[in-house]
């Protein structure tokens, strides 16, 4: 390997039964402590990416290297021990503690008969603590909050200690207050832990708050990877969501903040009868 | 380190004290059960219609295993009783009832789903066509329960084969081919019941169908035995991967579960203890069903200690189970009719104490 990308997707495509297409040709490379966002419209095919560089779908061409290696060419439990993966906020149908819950983010480093044990249980007690969630230890998860739910997620991947997160809408269904908290979390992993992060998103400013790596999934299954500044336009969000968007710089941030305008003459059209 | 505010004081927590406590406390209530359990076996060898008191149960127990150096205050008829009659249906229910509760709590998990059923994906179903079909035969009882073994694994094997066929490897696929094949079987036991002679093979096959101990003896328990006992090991010794299946197959497939694999192998064993079940005694309801909600009740959600205190709960509510069938009338009662009776009503009360929310 001529480089030391830690995730890379070379020429990724996908289509259901080979026929209906849902992305072609994607290409990115991530190192160390990169995060990248991915943006895209409702159905653009987000999850199905993620779905294929977490390795729970194949892909129909092109290949994941995961350290410089083919991800087919992983045992399953490997590819675990170095990618973890959050997908969109679910709740078991059987009622777990929060803390049981967290600890099987250790399974891949443990048999299949064996059972967690004390020091499992101190790695948990040590991830909740970092995370400022040893409050809800004793809790049942499913009664959580969402923002705490999403918590506790990431915090069963950090004791899964992998090197890269894959996050499907990890802010969906939070308030503001709990996306921010979420977005920060993201942000001290990649700064502080070297974690590479890949994370789905519908929300422009997750990506220009993190201010990383930012991909744009058009409706044609198309991703163009870049730098914020680089790939986020206005016209570029224009062309994602179909709408009218702009981005304001606000002084007390230093950042630009994107801000809806109103829906295209076509799209109000098709509301008039209502 | 993540430090979301910006001092790093720690907060106290004493959560590893709150751990041992947990599992301190699933380890005195499995010690309870156990005896319970024991007691249970103990009474219901000293109650039928020939009452031995308890005391000379346990004396009668201990010179088998000890032969010498006691007086013998026990008749030849109380040992008969006993060693040939009571033990072995009552070891013979003790491992079915185990083996239905611990196969039932197992589905659960795997299916992420309490309402289902040792017999999901057919296995009763199954057995039930190939016990009929050999009684039709005229073959001897270890052969019907030969049979029973076999076509039970075989509707098993079909169903597992249907996601494989649709290349689709998910668990609604997996409980499709159940019920495709299920309702197969069914239809092909009410073929062997209509072409059945209607004076005695009818009969035989329903009272097969409805589950009885009465002509369970100590050769046919042993055959059955060391398959259930090592089978429930396996799953015993696996109840954490349960917990990680029940998270679904994606999230247990980013955790490194071979979801393919694991999922297989708990299946199978759950499937060997059903089909070992159901030919030991025939087919018997409910208790695959209700008795891992009693467990959830007693010890929370967690397989870790559901699996075993279900398995024990199980052999202690067939221990109950028995003895009505075997005393309440002057005539056996089909254990499945009795399951039915007391597992109806309980499962209502389980469902209401434990508010499971049926959407």
């Amino acid at each position: 390997m001529c480089d030391d990308a830690i995730l890379e997707v070379k020429n990724l495509s996908y289509s259901y039964d080979g026929e209906k297409k849902i992305f072609s040709n994607i290409d990115f490379k991530l190192h160390k402590g990169e995060v990248l966002v991915i943006l895209g419209a409702n159905g653009a095919g987000k999850s199905t990416l993620l779905d294929c560089i977490s390795n729970m779908l194949t892909p129909t061409r092109g290949e994941i290297l995961l350290k410089g290696k083919n991800i087919a060419k992983y045992a399953i439990n490997d590819v675990a021990k170095i990618m973890g993966y959050v997908p969109q906020i679910s709740v078991p149908t059987f009622s777990y503690t929060v803390r049981d819950y967290i600890v099987m983010g250790r399974a891949p480093h443990m048999g299949i008969l064996n059972v967690p044990g004390p020091a499992e249980y101190d790695k948990v007690d040590e991830v909740m603590k970092d995370m400022w969630i040893s409050n809800l230890a004793d809790k049942i998860y499913a009664n959580i909050s969402g923002g705490e739910r999403q918590q506790a997620q990431i915090a069963r991947i950090l004791v899964q200690e992998t090197d890269i997160i894959l996050l499907d809408e990890p802010t969906n269904h939070l308030d503001y207050g709990n996306q921010l908290k979420i977005i920060e979390i993201i942000s001290q992993l990649a700064r502080n832990r070297g974690l590479t992060v890949v994370l789905t998103s519908h929300i422009p400013d997750h990506a220009i708050m993190i201010d990383e790596k930012v991909g744009i999934l058009d409706n044609l299954g198309h991703m163009r990877v870049g730098p914020v500044k680089e790939v986020i336009s206005e016209a570029s969000l224009k062309a994602l969501y179909h709408t009218d968007l702009h981005l304001v710089y606000i002084d007390e941030l230093k950042r630009v903040a994107c801000v809806a305008g109103k829906l295209n003459d076509e799209n109000r059209k098709q509301f008039r009868s209502i | 380190m993540i430090n979301l505010e910006s001092s790093s004081k720690s907060i106290p927590i004493d959560k590893p004290k709150a751990q041992i406590s947990a599992v301190w406390d699933a380890h005195k209530i499995i010690c309870l059960l156990i005896i319970l359990f024991l007691a249970a076996f103990l009474i219901s060898l000293s109650i039928g219609r020939f009452h031995v008191p308890l005391i000379q149960v346990v004396k009668i127990l201990i010179s088998q295993v000890v032969p010498t150096g006691m007086e013998v205050t026990w008749t030849e008829q109380m040992e008969n009783v006993i060693i040939n009659i009571r033990l072995p249906r009552l070891v013979g229910a003790s491992l079915v009832g185990g083996a239905l509760a611990l196969s039932g709590a197992t589905y659960q998990g795997i299916f992420k789903n309490p309402l289902v059923s040792p017999d999901l994906l057919g296995v009763s179903n199954g057995a039930c066509v190939g016990a009929a079909v050999a009684i039709l035969l005229g073959f001897p009882s270890l052969a019907i329960q030969g049979f029973a073994l076999l076509t039970g694994l075989l509707a098993v094997l079909i169903s597992t084969s249907i996601p494989r066929f649709f290349k689709n490897n998910s668990s609604l696929m997996l409980v499709l081919g159940g019920v495709i094949v299920s309702g197969f079987m069914s239809s092909l036991l009410g073929i062997t019941k209509y072409v059945a002679d209607p004076d005695n093979q009818l009969a035989a096959i329903v009272y097969w169908t409805m589950g009885s101990f009465a002509t369970t003896n100590m050769n046919q328990v042993l055959l059955v035995m060391p398959a259930i006992l090592s089978v429930m090991a396996i799953l015993l010794l696996m109840r954490w991967r349960i917990n990680l299946l029940s998270l679904g197959d994606k999230e247990a497939r980013s955790l490194g579960v071979n979801i393919r694999k694991t999922r297989g192998l708990a299946i199978f064993c759950a499937t060997i203890l059903t089909a070992c079940a159901v030919c030991l005694c025939g087919t018997i309801g409910w208790v695959g069903l209700i008795i891992p909600h009693f467990g959830r009740l007693i010890i929370g959600h967690d397989n870790r200690y559901l699996l075993p205190i279900s398995t024990i709960i199980g052999a202690v509510f067939m221990i109950v189970v028995d003895t009505i069938a075997r005393n309440l009338t002057g005539s056996e009662i089909p254990l499945s009719i009795i399951t039915g009776l007391l597992g109806a009503p309980l499962f209502v009360w389980l469902l209401a104490r434990q508010k499971v929310r049926i959407s």
